[in-house]
This record gives C-alpha cells, structure tokens and sequence, in this order.
C-alpha cells in the first residue's frame, strides 16, 4: 500500500513523458507549404551524377516495347491523352505548378495543377506491404510521410505498373518503390527521389527536382482536353520537348 | 488489484493521448494547422462523408432539388432508375422538358450519360454528389477536393468576381468568412458536353449561379436535414462511410440555386457531411471507360494532342 502513490507518480511521470513527446513530435518539421513551380522541364528523366537510368535487361526489354508502342501509337500515353495521373515520379516532372498543404495536422497534401492529380501523404504511418496493394495499386501509388528535421521523408509503394517514369515510356514494376527527401532551400524545394525497383533496374538510382515558391499565382482548372491551358512555354525546356514530339524525336 | 487496474488505466490513457496526437480525421473546435490567421474562422479540416445518392438533401421549405419520381419499396428514391419530377415548379417549360426525356430514357430501362459517369467534371452543384470531400483554407484561397477523379475547386478569398470570368468546369468562386459560416459565390461555370446541375439531367445556361454556406453545426440541429436525407436518398455502402453513432459537430452545406435561363426561381438544397472515419483513397474515371451494356466506350475527355 505504501508503494501505490509511488508507482501513481511513476506513472504519471511515464504520460507526461509521452505527451511531451507527441506534442514535440508535431512541432519538428519543416515549412514546405505553398504555391511551387518548377522552372525547367524535361521529357526524359535525369539521374542524379549523370547517366542513363540503370535498367536491367528486363528494363531495357520493356523500355524498348514501350518505346514502339508510344511510336506507333499502340500504345496510348494516357496522362496526356485521357487525363489519368501521372505516377511517381513522373508527376515530379511537371512543367505546372502545384500547391503543398500541410493542414491538417498529420496529412501532406500535393494538388497538382497538371490534370488536378493528388498526392495524399498520410504522417507517420508504416509503408504497407505489397501484397497487400497488390490489387488495389494507385497511378500515384500509396505514400507515407515523417519529418526528419526539416526535411519530409515519403516513401511510395502499391504503383499500377502502366505509368511511366518519364515522358519517353520510362518503364517500372508494380514492386518499385520510392523513397523523396523534400526539403525548403531559400526559397526553393528539393525533392530528392530514391527509386528501388530490382525488377527492372540493375541498382537504386536518384533524380533530383527543384521548384520555385510561387505563391503569387493560384493553381487554375485543368482538364487535358481542354484546348488552352496556362502558358508553360517560359519553363526552360518545355518548347524543346514540344517540338521533339511533333518532330517524332521523343521515342 | 487497485494498483494494477490503476497503472492500466494511465497506460491506456497515455497511449490514446499518443495516437489522439497523430492523424486524427475528424476536426472539432477552433482553428488549428499552420497558415491559419488568426481568431474565429471555423476549421473545416478534415475528410467529410456524405455517400448518399442522388445526393441532394431537401430543404425544411421552400423551393428545393428536382427529386426522383422513382422510389423503392421504403419510399426512399431509387438511384438505380433516374426519373426526375419534371413536374417541380422551380424548371421552366423548356428545363422541364429535358428533365422528362431523361427519365424517359431511365424508365426504358437504359442509364444516361452524366459528368460522373463519362469521367468530365461536374461543376457546381453538380459535383456535390460526390461522397468524400476535403476543404483546405488557407488565409487567401480554399481549395476543395472531392474523391471521384480528384475534382479540385479553387476559391479565391475576399475578392470580387472577374469582371468577365472565363467559363471554367468549376466556374469563378469568390469566398468570404461571416461569422462562423463560409460563403462561396460561383458564376462562370462552363457548359460541358453533358452539363447537368443534378443526376436528373436538368441542364443550366451560362447564367447558373451558385451560393454555398458551410457551417459546423451540432448534430442535434442537423438531425432534420438527416433524416430528411434518410428518406430521400440511399446511402450508397460503407466504403466512403462515416459513423453511424457519431453526434459530433457535422458539416453542414446549404446552396442556393439561381439561373433565369432554366429555372422560374432560386431554390436550396442542403447536403450534410459527417467525418470520414475512412482514408482519402484514388478513384480515377477514365481508367475504365468501357460501357459494357453499350459494347463500346464512354466518350471520356480526351486531348486532341499531348500537351507537352
């Protein structure tokens, strides 16, 4: 008995100590929210120290079958043509600009001008297994987030494996998974993205992304059978990547 | 025995004073997160369910929705069979008349196209339909999302209307806070291939007119337009579900309607959200556009040539 308020107190001590640590938990993280814009584009993905993204025979395969097909118009680029996502970490190439929400508590939000896609990043929550997305995979897959200082760590599983990685038919599994480290530089993102996908690719391999705060424009409506869209044509690179589709210079 | 039981009981507090901290869908009280200005805007953050079809609730009084002339056998409307009261007097005799050919096409035994089933956006009121919406506000812009094809709206914050807004699938939305209650004012609203206000086909001009009152309101205030709800619309399953024991703060939208090119007066409508107690998950239309009644597919929007 005359242990109870002893251990009462060790208790109470325990639950402070847990709150304190959830509340601090919440508070350490960066500011990425905003209005971003990238100011260069490219239809073909640059790997991080140069080269060529690292496919492995498989890869290499089935990038040249996604190649013809996009050629000869058996297969349909669908992001462009019917509006679906993007995918990861194609959406990260955008020449649009998109807006990053970081309310509520516990949630990342990336709403993308480009075909009004989203990315949802639920915070601190565990990566979930393949299996269980097998049969439900997203064009932007599944995401989860946590701060690591002022950098967002999201990783991304549960991709539809019909997306490409870039604009010249990139391919990837359905087993690839991503890994971005996003983070505010000035007054720049970085997002760093890891992609894993043994399947296709000989190694791990890296891209980097960085976006111009723009929070002097809103993000408008975008369908992509609209017949105008916002002016794009000042992004460095985009009337190059225009001109090599019209010319067959793409694929 | 007591020291045990006590020591559970703070373990147990402890750890739901852990996981309250993290995720929590349901936004009760005043403003939280990080641009917020601050003072008494409401907070209307979070995942908000209303997965009943056709959607629109009716109003207390007063001119409200056309409503569905085909009920199941509970009485509540049978969104399997869309035949929309031409009769209400809000549609004028043309609007009437269109309102009747497509339930005359439901009653053969055929669907007809909508916005949400060929995958176009919906517009306004159209789009509030949908089952899960989410509502950011930052201090000079709210931007709604709803679920099916991630429809996104973008609300310019205490400003004017452009003087000649470009028709838009959403339109041009003007917002302002009064009190409690957010006040969106839309206009501009573009005229797609299959342009319906409602699931009965009953079409608008280019001078639809939409105002959107959100307010948190306590359950027990809302619990008329709940079962108003209830007996007009079928809940349409547990996938988009909130709680059915929930007696929380609801959202509450009232909308009026006004467009003297098809209606003969301004009419309201309320749709009642619950929080989420699901995730936002994707749903994109165009993935499968095949009709397959039809045997060919829906004709889905689609670029005339790749944008970049």
């Amino acid at each position: 008995m005359k242990d109870f308020p002893r251990r009462v107190r060790a208790c109470a001590g325990l639950v402070g100590l847990l709150s304190v640590l959830s509340a601090s938990a919440g508070r350490a993280e960066g500011d990425i929210s905003g209005i971003w814009w990238g100011a260069t584009y490219s239809p073909k993905i640059l790997v991080a120290g140069g080269g060529d993204p690292p496919l492995n025979a498989a890869g290499k395969a089935q990038y040249a079958t996604n190649q013809a097909g996009l050629k000869n118009g058996t297969i349909v680029d669908k992001p462009r043509k019917v509006c679906s996502p993007d995918g990861v970490p194609r959406v990260l190439e955008t020449p649009y600009p998109f807006e990053i929400f970081q309310v509520p508590k516990g949630q990342i939000t990336m709403v993308h001008e480009l075909n009004h896609q989203l990315r949802v990043i639920p915070l601190d929550k565990p990566l979930r297994k393949y299996e269980e997305l097998a049969l439900f995979e997203n064009y932007n897959g599944y995401s989860v987030g946590h701060w690591e200082g002022d950098t967002l760590v999201v990783q991304s599983n549960g991709f539809k494996d019909d997306t490409f990685l870039d604009s010249t038919g990139l391919p990837h599994s359905d087993e690839m998974v991503t890994t971005e480290r996003i983070r505010k530089i000035g007054n720049q993102l970085e997002d760093v993205i890891t992609i894993h996908d043994s399947k296709l690719y000989a190694r791990d391999w890296q891209a980097r992304f960085v976006y111009n705060q723009r929070n002097d424009i809103r993000i408008e409506d975008y369908s992509c059978n609209d017949p105008t869209h916002r002016d794009i044509s000042r992004v460095k690179g985009v009337n190059e990547a225009r001109a090599a589709r019209a010319q067959g210079r793409l694929y | 025995m007591n020291m045990q039981r006590n020591f559970l009981f703070l373990v147990l507090l402890a750890a739901a004073a852990g996981t309250f901290a993290l995720g929590q869908a349901a936004p009760v009280g005043p403003a939280r997160g990080a641009p917020q200005s601050a003072g008494s805007i409401p907070d209307f953050s979070g995942i908000w369910s209303h997965p009943y079809l056709t959607g629109f609730e009716p109003p207390a009084s007063g001119p409200g929705p056309v409503k569905n002339t085909s009920r199941r056998p509970d009485g509540v409307g049978n969104f399997q069979q869309l035949v929309g009261d031409y009769r209400n007097p809000i549609l004028k005799p043309q609007a009437a008349e269109t309102v009747k050919k497509h339930g005359e096409i439901s009653l053969a035994g055929v669907g007809y196209p909508t916005p949400s089933n060929q995958c176009w956006p919906g517009g306004v009121p159209y789009v509030f339909w949908d089952f899960l919406v989410q509502i950011f506000q930052t201090p000079d812009h709210v931007t709604m999302l709803y679920r099916q094809g991630d429809e996104v709206r973008h609300v310019r914050m205490n400003q004017p209307h452009a003087a000649k807004p470009t028709p838009s699938w959403y339109g041009d939305s003007v917002g302002h806070y009064e009190g409690d209650t957010l006040v969106i004012d839309t206009v501009g609203i573009k005229i797609g291939p299959f342009a319906m206000v409602d699931m009965y086909g009953t079409p608008h001009t280019d001078k639809l007119h939409v105002v959107e009152r959100y307010r948190l309101v306590d359950y027990a205030a809302a619990k008329d337009a709940i079962d108003r709800n209830a007996k007009e619309n079928s809940h349409a399953g547990a996938a988009w579900d909130f709680d059915a024991d929930y007696r929380g703060k609801v959202l509450q939208l009232q909308f009026t309607v006004d467009d003297e090119g098809v209606f003969t007066m301004p009419w309201t409508s309320t749709i009642t959200y619950r929080p989420a107690v699901v995730p936002w998950t994707e749903l994109i239309c165009a993935e499968n556009p095949h009709q397959y009644y039809a045997g060919k597919d829906s004709p889905i929007p689609q670029a005339d040539k790749p944008d970049f």
